[in-house]
């Protein structure tokens, strides 16, 4: 990992943000989350100083249950962006300060592996049919169509 | 230019294979197809498929293009056409409606 790609520990995570922002990395030019499997998720932030040439780039990952102390403190911009990832993710920030409004058609966090999501379940995958097929051929021949990427291997 | 305003359709070079609705991350396509046996082609004949609809949901595209990339026979085109619809509905364009996309440049 480069200079500008750090890895740090969550109990580290607000710590080194304001180290960041003594070293003039005061900008956030995003945060934002994935959910990495296992019940973990990959938070990173990417600050940069005021003229946006040095920069880098913070990675930590918690668990489901876990907080994480949010970086407003040090970097204001990052409240909108906690927020977001606090509604897409489900990741609690402490404090507190809520999500930002999204509703959608689950309770669950939409971009959780885990999260079936309301347009995938009420529509048949398009590409299941088969045209110029009735299905009456020999199974050997025609192999079942499946989605790319369906949801038991996303969760893996 | 090469911005991407939308996603035309060259419906004589369709071979429905299915590879853009397969591909589409947005499930926006939708195409059927009838298949269509020629008995003088050959001494057994020859089966192909002829394209009945083809339908891309402007609602759910989201202009990656990778239906452009995997089309085996380039039947699907970037065009400089924008598309635009007063009501949902309208944003769902048929074979007619995609052919209307497909620039000078492109035909």
């Amino acid at each position: 990992m480069s200079v500008h790609e750090q890895e740090v520990p969550v109990e580290q995570w607000r710590e080194h943000a304001q180290q960041q922002a003594q070293q003039g990395r005061v900008q956030v030019v995003f945060l934002a989350g994935v959910d990495v499997g296992s019940g973990h998720i990959q938070v990173m932030t990417r600050l940069c100083d005021a003229t946006g040439g040095d920069a880098v780039t913070v990675r930590t990952t918690i668990g489901a249950t876990e907080t994480l102390d949010s970086i407003v403190e040090s970097h204001p911009g990052a409240d909108w962006y906690e927020r977001e990832t606090h509604d897409l993710l489900g990741v609690q920030f402490r404090p507190d300060r809520g999500g930002v409004g999204w509703r959608g058609d689950s309770d669950d966090p939409p971009l959780l592996r885990r999260t079936a999501l309301g347009a995938r379940l009420d529509h048949e995958w398009p590409g299941s049919q088969d045209p110029g097929h009735d299905g009456q051929e020999s199974p050997r021949r025609r192999r079942p169509r499946q989605v790319p990427g369906n949801r038991e291997e996303w969760s893996s | 230019m090469s911005y991407r305003a939308s996603i035309g359709l060259r419906a004589e070079l369709c071979t429905s294979c299915m590879i853009c609705v397969r591909q589409c991350p947005a499930w926006c396509i939708d195409l059927s197809a009838q298949r269509v046996h020629d008995a003088d082609a050959g001494p057994r004949g020859r089966s192909t498929l002829q394209l009945e609809s083809f339908t891309i949901d402007y609602g759910l595209c989201m202009d990656c293009g990778i239906c452009v990339d995997v089309c085996p026979t380039d039947a699907l085109v970037f065009s400089e056409i924008p598309n635009a619809a007063d009501q949902r509905p309208n944003l769902v364009l048929g074979i007619d409606g995609l052919a209307q996309l497909v620039g000078p440049s492109d035909s």
